[in-house]
């Protein structure tokens, strides 16, 4: 049934802009990250790793979370619109997997987001002149980032389930990206969704970010399940709204 | 008018816009106080200039996303909820546009009249030894509220013209995006046409960073008026425009 869903939720997202966006933002942080890497060569000398912290810094700071809230509040969008609500919910599907369906694009969209983050990357070492390729221990940081992405995405998701609105929860996205900045400063970066990206990019720093790994795992899987729970209790346990 | 301009009011009724824009400028108070918490009281004596290098900064980053979630939550009734084709029967369509426009006006001058606020609770806070040039304080609303009105300009296009709302945010995302990378680029025409580059553009104030001692002067710099004057016909321009395709878009 889970599958099922999932194929519903890919119907109902076919033409629509998305792919579109996702392929041409990540596209400015690699081409004005090589740019300043060109610009600044004679300070940046760990070549791979240096281009690393010029392409990561603004996406895993500012940019990820927005991103991932447009893509989550897309998805409700449709269920908030033309009465779609009282349609989605006499459906003979489990709540459960209305959510799951959802939360599953989501995850997917964040792993191809990275997926394609690695790619322009490489492409990007490539155009300014380094040598070789990236070292694996980057490529495990895009994967420790996608962690840290999933509880992000399933916090958008439960917050455009809740919110009508289209734009606020982008807007929240936003803010809470950049409260996780300050928070991740202060060394609490485990206890804030929001921060779990940054850290696990390891975005502009040499030496890791991430303290204790199963920490940071522990705190990504925590984020993950309280935010997966807490969707699927609304869902359940709160009336909609259909307009 | 006047009964046009009350019923834009009625419309974000409940909405909770200004909330929205609170949590924003908390979001700056906060930001702002944690970069200055981190310098030594001798850099903290030019205190002003670094807020005035450093809010305009902050906006090029929040501002786009901000500006295209308010644009999007103005036009909503409209948008949203289908009314354009009711609305334009019982008012002249031009003034719909207008009345937005206003409204995003009034919200923004709010907006930087608190964070003006902002720069004299910090003032107060820490003691900057260098005055306060009330030049800088007038460079620094005319730098922040119009580029930030020309961005919502942009986006209340964008907004009443395309029913889904993905690309006008996107666009504030990308907005936020070559912002941002602005600041590390060098003067060039391509800093003159993108809009969301303005911030940077008409910043007033400049540092010198010396690597050996790590102490950072901050200065002024002349006012850009070249591109002040550029970004007064962007305005002008792109109101005539979006009003006009507002005019013709069949609803």
């Amino acid at each position: 049934m889970l599958l099922q869903c999932v194929r519903m939720e890919q119907k109902k997202l076919r033409h629509s802009y998305l792919w579109l966006v996702f392929l041409v933002i990540p596209v400015i942080p690699a081409v004005m990250g090589g740019g300043n890497y060109l610009q600044n060569i004679g300070i940046l000398e760990a070549e791979w790793y240096s281009l690393w912290t010029q392409c990561s810094l603004f996406y895993s700071n500012f940019f990820y979370a927005p991103l991932i809230a447009l893509y989550c509040a897309y998805i409700w969008r449709i269920e908030h619109l033309n009465h779609n609500w009282n349609q989605l919910m006499t459906m003979p599907i489990p709540i459960k997997d209305v959510f799951l369906a959802k939360l599953c694009l989501a995850l997917l969209c964040t792993i191809a987001l990275q997926g394609w983050l690695w790619v322009l990357f490489v492409i990007t070492g490539k155009v300014v002149g380094l040598t070789g390729m990236p070292p694996l221990k980057i490529f495990s940081w895009i994967l420790r980032g996608s962690i840290g992405g999933m509880g992000i995405a399933a916090l958008q998701l439960v917050l455009s389930m809740i919110i009508r609105s289209f734009a606020v929860p982008i807007a929240l996205a936003l803010l809470g990206s950049i409260i996780g900045l300050l928070i991740n400063n202060g060394g609490l970066g485990l206890f804030w969704p929001y921060a779990l990206m940054l850290m696990g990019m390891n975005a502009n720093q040499t030496e890791d970010m991430v303290g204790s790994v199963i920490g940071y795992w522990g705190s990504a899987g925590v984020f993950l399940l309280v935010f997966t729970i807490m969707g699927i209790w609304w869902l359940g346990k709160k009336d909609v709204v259909a307009s | 008018m006047q009964r046009e301009w009350r019923t834009e009011w009625i419309k974000v009724r409940y909405r909770k816009v200004g909330l929205l824009l609170m949590a924003f400028l908390m979001l700056i108070f906060l930001w702002v106080s944690w970069a200055l918490s981190r310098n030594t009281k001798e850099e903290m004596a030019d205190g002003y200039r670094m807020i005035f290098l450093q809010l305009p900064m902050i906006h090029t980053i929040l501002a786009p996303t901000m500006l295209a979630m308010l644009a999007s939550r103005l036009c909503d009734a409209e948008v949203k909820g289908d009314t354009l084709k009711l609305l334009c029967t019982l008012e002249h369509k031009g003034r719909l546009f207008d009345m937005k426009l206003l409204m995003g006006a009034c919200y923004l001058a709010l907006f930087v009249f608190a964070e003006v606020g902002i720069l004299f609770i910090q003032g107060a806070i820490y003691h900057f030894q260098r005055p306060l040039e009330p030049v800088q304080i007038l460079f620094f609303v005319l730098q922040i509220y119009l580029v930030s009105f020309a961005i919502f300009l942009l986006q209340v296009v964008l907004s009443f013209f395309f029913e889904n709302q993905i690309l006008p945010l996107a666009i504030g995302l990308l907005g936020s995006f070559v912002g941002l990378f602005s600041w590390f680029f060098a003067n060039g025409i391509g800093k003159l046409v993108l809009i969301w580059a303005y911030y940077s553009q008409l910043c007033f104030v400049a540092f010198d960073w010396e690597k050996e001692t790590r102490v950072i002067t901050y200065y002024n710099k002349p006012f850009d008026v070249f591109s002040f004057a550029l970004l007064i016909v962007f305005l002008v321009a792109g109101y005539v425009i979006g009003k006009s395709l507002f005019l013709r878009k069949e609803i």
